[in-house]
């Protein structure tokens, strides 16, 4: 018995997924771009504000211990979720652009040099290639893209075969939030060890739709953010080897990171605080703890179980449409599809899905070089949780199905 | 809060969107321009033919949305026989109508429901980015 066996008091927790949009139930399939939040983070959120509301790790009165145990709970319930080896290797960030930044400043590009490589597939976000090129473009070293196939899978021959004595980190997307492709990670990351060569995944798509252990993985970083996870904006972090920490020097100076600070020099706080300066978004982030007990308490097997049965009535759904090519057709894969309709713009499809109530996103989804490859500008991607349902898809596709009769 | 979509897409947008007007490029162009709309990858090219400050003919070429598509079709329809500086002209009206401060002449007002969709503004406007590209002077 899972708790999703009852999914209307499921969605129940959920405020925002009872609204109706120009007079119709809102189908919210726009979940990789952003999740819904449950009540018990909104309440969390809400609850620091009217209960605790105090700076971090300062103050030494009541609401300032309460504010940092809350603080620091969330590091210890995140640690926990994504199987850190310790609170330590979990760095607070604003999100996974914010992780990405700081490995590329204060990881890499310290030792950079001109004819070094960075390995990014070509389905990467573009967090996940920008900076690389900045730091590449600094440094005189070269981004190169691992081929994906036609597929929309990685080629995985082609990416080994791309590691060399040259390639300081190997960057992979863990699942692909324009093509849905869950990534062989772990296959990779072992090529990448192998050869001395450090790894960074970008879990942004993966941690809310499975269970992902970092420590079995052994990646050198593991990146995410937390509005996709359920939890507010502006919340995100970076998992790295207690060994890196140690090593980086700080991404940005200020309060907080620091243990002692004079004119004549300046001693830094350990790992994670040596990368959190200043106030952090406190409330955000025990939103964030919020959002894991959530998960945890619903499990995430439990979760994945669901998200494939509606994958599979998806994909089947999108199969009967005439004229709709599906953008990635990988053998694993997330409940997100992109695709693009024969005589009907992304753009249009998804202004005229919203008068039915439903929430799309089109566009390039920030992955200029996957839509290259695939000759798309953009696509419409439709992109499900485990709240979403069979009825939900059904209204979908009678949804498009009119849409494209107007525009036809 | 947005309004109604299909008011967006009226009658006068969807038929121009079937059957656009001036749609390819002109042999004798005098000027060409393109103008990319960043939040779809949508590329518009505008070719025009000058004689003087007198535009003789403008066509457009491109795959892009309904909005796009019709409103490049009704501005090569307007530029026809018009001054060079219409296309500043016309787009500050339709800048205006965007805020709900003047309502644009003929056919274009067709897109004044596009107050309410900030996000795809930018699909109106590309017809009239392209044509000003094409109008600057080149190096």
């Amino acid at each position: 018995m899972s708790r999703l066996d009852d999914i209307a008091a499921i969605r129940a927790e959920f405020p925002q997924l009872s609204r109706l949009i120009h007079g119709k139930p809102l189908v919210y399939f726009d979940n990789a771009n952003t999740a819904q939040k449950p009540r018990a983070v909104i309440d969390a959120v809400s609850g620091y504000f009217t209960e605790h509301n105090a700076n971090v790790a300062r103050a030494v009165h009541t609401l300032g211990e309460e504010a940092t145990s809350l603080y620091e709970a969330a590091r210890d319930k995140l640690a926990r979720f994504v199987g850190a080896r310790s609170r330590e290797e979990v760095v607070f960030t604003r999100g996974t652009t914010e992780s990405v930044n700081l490995v590329a400043y204060s990881f890499l590009r310290p030792t950079l040099k001109p004819g070094d490589e960075i390995l990014v597939s070509r389905m990467e976000h573009h967090a996940n290639i920008v900076p690389w090129q900045l730091i590449a473009a600094e440094t005189g070293a070269r981004v190169v893209p691992a081929p994906i196939t036609d597929t929309g899978e990685l080629d995985v021959e082609g990416t080994v075969a791309l590691m060399n004595e040259r390639t300081q980190l190997v960057g992979l997307v863990h699942v692909s939030n324009a093509l849905g492709t869950i990534n062989p990670v772990a296959t990779i990351i072992a090529a990448a060890k192998a050869r001395g060569i450090p790894s960074l995944i970008d879990g942004s798509q993966a941690v809310p739709h499975f269970k992902v252990d970092v420590a079995a993985l052994d990646c050198d970083f593991y990146v995410l953010t937390g509005h996709k996870l359920f939890a507010p904006t502006g919340t995100g972090a970076l998992i790295a080897k207690r060994e890196h920490l140690d090593a980086m020097p700080p991404f940005m100076g200020g309060g907080e990171m620091i243990r002692r600070v004079s004119f004549e020099g300046t001693t830094f706080n350990d790992p994670p605080h040596k990368f959190e300066p200043g106030t952090p978004n406190i409330a955000g982030f025990i939103g964030l703890g919020a959002a894991v007990d959530w998960l945890e308490a619903v499990g995430m097997d439990a979760i994945a179980a669901r998200e494939a049965r509606l994958r599979d009535t998806m994909r089947a759904a999108l199969g009967e449409v005439d004229g709709l090519r599906l953008i990635g057709t990988a053998r694993e894969r997330a409940a997100v599809f992109s695709f693009v309709v024969e005589g009907a713009h992304a753009h249009d499809l998804a202004t005229l899905l919203d008068h039915e109530g439903v929430a799309v996103r089109s566009g390039h989804h920030c992955t200029h070089p996957t839509m290259q490859f695939f000759g798309v500008p953009a696509t419409v991607r439709a992109s499900l949780s485990f709240y979403n349902t069979e009825d939900e898809i059904a209204a979908f596709v009678a949804a498009l199905a009119k849409v494209r009769r107007m525009l036809a | 809060m947005s309004a109604h979509p299909s008011t967006l897409y009226s009658e006068t947008v969807l038929a121009h969107n079937r059957a656009p007007r001036h749609c390819g490029c002109l042999a004798d162009a005098t000027h060409r321009g393109v103008a990319e709309n960043a939040l779809c990858g949508d590329q518009l090219a505008l070719t025009l033919r000058l004689r003087g400050d007198l535009i003789e003919a403008a066509m457009f070429d491109g795959e892009s949305c309904a909005i796009t598509t019709a409103c490049a079709s009704m501005l090569t329809a307007a530029l026809h026989g018009a001054p060079r500086a219409r296309v500043g002209e016309l787009r500050m009206v339709m800048t205006a109508m965007f805020r709900g401060d003047a309502t644009a002449p003929g056919e274009f007002a067709a897109f004044a429901e596009l107050r309410h969709h900030p996000a795809r503004q930018r699909c109106a406007l590309l017809p009239f980015d392209a044509a000003l590209s094409a109008l600057q002077p080149k190096e």
